[in-house]
């Protein structure tokens, strides 16, 4: 396993773990429409965020080591990361676009979209993205996909 | 757009160099075991730098090692 599909899977685990929170803790007691209002789930989610990044640029710490003499990432690792950032670009903006939509249609009698989806969007959309990538990543280095 | 045939004696020149390991070559040339294993499946075109540099570890030219095809399929010898 290279250093670019070790870390890739890593990836997946922590922000998998930290969307799985987020939505537990989003859809969790007074729902989406009370988020905007509730300090302590902002809060826990903002630690869970900070948490999450703490996590990742450790794990980026614990695989940076190279192999004894040896190479852990080359031109092929590089190709696979640079063509799964393309594919999750692509996801992520479609995600985005589509939420937008499906709040838009879902809030438009009521006039106005709670704040506090505002909180999910902006959270979730890094999340998954992390998440794509990783899968991505994965998927063309195991040659599921693409040149692999 | 079609993926340049690429065939590669990679795993041939391997053995021709005493049987010389994939990890080996791949710490040689500067790059990880995975892709020369790719490589050798057909699976991985390399950029034209690895290629030479796949090619001076063996002593030869890159035509020696990598050959052509022009068809839209990459196969390994």
């Amino acid at each position: 396993m290279t250093q670019s599909t070790q870390r890739a899977k890593w990836k997946i685990i922590i922000w998998s773990v930290v969307l799985v929170a987020l939505l537990v803790l989003f859809f969790g007691g007074t729902g989406p429409e009370g988020f905007a209002h509730d300090k302590r789930r902002i809060v826990t989610v903002a630690i869970l965020f900070a948490a999450g990044f703490g996590a990742f640029y450790i794990m980026l710490g614990v695989t940076r080591r190279k192999k004894e003499g040896g190479l852990n990432r080359d031109e092929r690792d590089e190709m696979f990361e640079s063509k799964a950032a393309g594919v999750t670009l692509g996801i992520v903006l479609t995600y985005v676009y589509l939420l937008c939509l499906a709040l838009w249609a879902y809030f438009q009698d009521a006039g106005s979209v709670p704040a506090g989806w505002m909180w999910f969007l902006a959270y979730s959309t890094i999340f998954l993205g992390m998440i794509v990538h990783g899968i991505f990543t994965l998927l063309l280095a195991a040659g599921k996909v693409g040149n692999g | 757009m079609a993926k340049a045939e690429i065939r590669n004696s990679v795993r041939r020149q391997r053995f021709e160099h005493g049987e010389m390991t994939q990890q080996e070559l791949a710490d040689q040339a500067g790059c990880t075991r995975q892709t020369i294993v790719a490589l050798e499946q057909g699976k991985y075109a390399p950029s034209l730098a690895l290629a030479f540099r796949i090619a001076r570890v063996f002593g030869t030219t890159i035509e020696k090692v990598f050959e052509f095809g022009g068809d839209d399929k990459i196969k390994a010898e």
